[in-house]
């Protein structure tokens, strides 16, 4: 995979998170509210999830930038994103109405789906920086001189 | 491979773990869950009249249709909505605030805002939103 396409999904990658990162931090009670929206966690959890999220957020984009921990920024990063799309799949499923807008029912399945798309986009672009991750710390594993870059 | 991988994600989140902890301690941690006390459609509908509602949605989803003299409230200008309410509002009155459907977090924004602009704690949320309202 060229180097290029894996510096611009870094890019991409760690640009989303800390703007999300930053977005939750500035407003935590909205924050706290969506989380307690989608009726997964008891108040005092999301409150948890809430506080943790942002931190988690920057720790996974300012990761990707750092070759001790690229590969577990990397991890992170599809973890999240495997667990945002779970909690957006099971809002879908029992119909809450967690999109911002609240544009009843049919918006809610139009926002859900483009949420969908777009956390597909950054699966996909975890999972091709995990690979090439994974790639590159088995071929330090394996040579003669053990250096982390 | 999965070794390094996890000690590495332990790690970052060991890093996020510090300023979570004290977000959640310094920051959230007092604030109560009462503030999102609903009401369901069958308790508050017989007595409709006696509280005053507040419709969050669109101002154009509003003129469609709405609970009866229910007020328009538009969390981007809220004191507009603000306005119309404080006409008929007492601090003895119940305020129900509805928004699209089940859970909206329009809905829970803007009676957070009214319960603190009015400082009144009779504020409450009906459970299923307008979607759930009985039409006719």
């Amino acid at each position: 995979m060229s180097s290029l396409i894996l510096l611009l999904a870094r890019i991409a990658l760690s640009g989303i998170f800390l703007t999300a990162a930053v977005l939750k931090l500035r407003d935590l009670d909205s924050t706290l509210v969506a989380i307690f929206q989608y009726k997964i966690l008891s108040w005092s959890a999301s409150g948890a999830v809430a506080s943790f999220l942002p931190f988690i957020e920057i720790a996974a984009a300012v990761g990707l930038w750092i070759p001790r921990v690229r590969l577990g920024a990397a991890l992170l990063s599809l973890t999240l994103v495997l667990v945002f799309m779970t909690a957006l799949g099971s809002a879908v499923a029992r119909n809450l109405d967690v999109s911002c807008g609240c544009f009843g029912t049919s918006d809610l399945h139009t926002t859900a789906i483009r949420r969908f798309a777009e956390d597909a986009i950054l699966l996909a672009l975890s999972a091709a920086l995990l690979l090439t991750e994974t790639r590159r710390s088995r071929l330090l594993l394996h040579s003669p001189a053990k250096s982390v870059r | 491979m999965f070794a390094p991988a996890c000690r590495q994600l332990l790690t970052l989140l060991a890093a996020a773990a510090i300023p979570g902890a004290a977000t959640f301690f310094f920051d959230l941690k007092w604030k109560a869950p009462a503030e999102f006390k609903t009401i369901s459609v069958r308790s508050a509908s017989p007595k409709a009249g006696e509280f005053i509602w507040v419709d969050v949605r669109s101002f154009e989803r509003y003129e469609a249709a709405h609970i009866a003299d229910a007020v328009s409230f538009d969390e981007a200008l809220p004191e507009a909505g603000l306005e119309s309410l404080l006409k008929i509002w007492t601090p003895e009155k119940q305020i129900i605030v509805y928004g699209e459907g089940v859970g909206s977090e329009r809905a829970e924004r803007s009676a957070r805002w009214l319960k603190k602009a009015l400082n009144t704690p009779r504020v409450l949320l009906l459970e299923g939103g307008w979607a759930t309202w009985p039409k006719d």
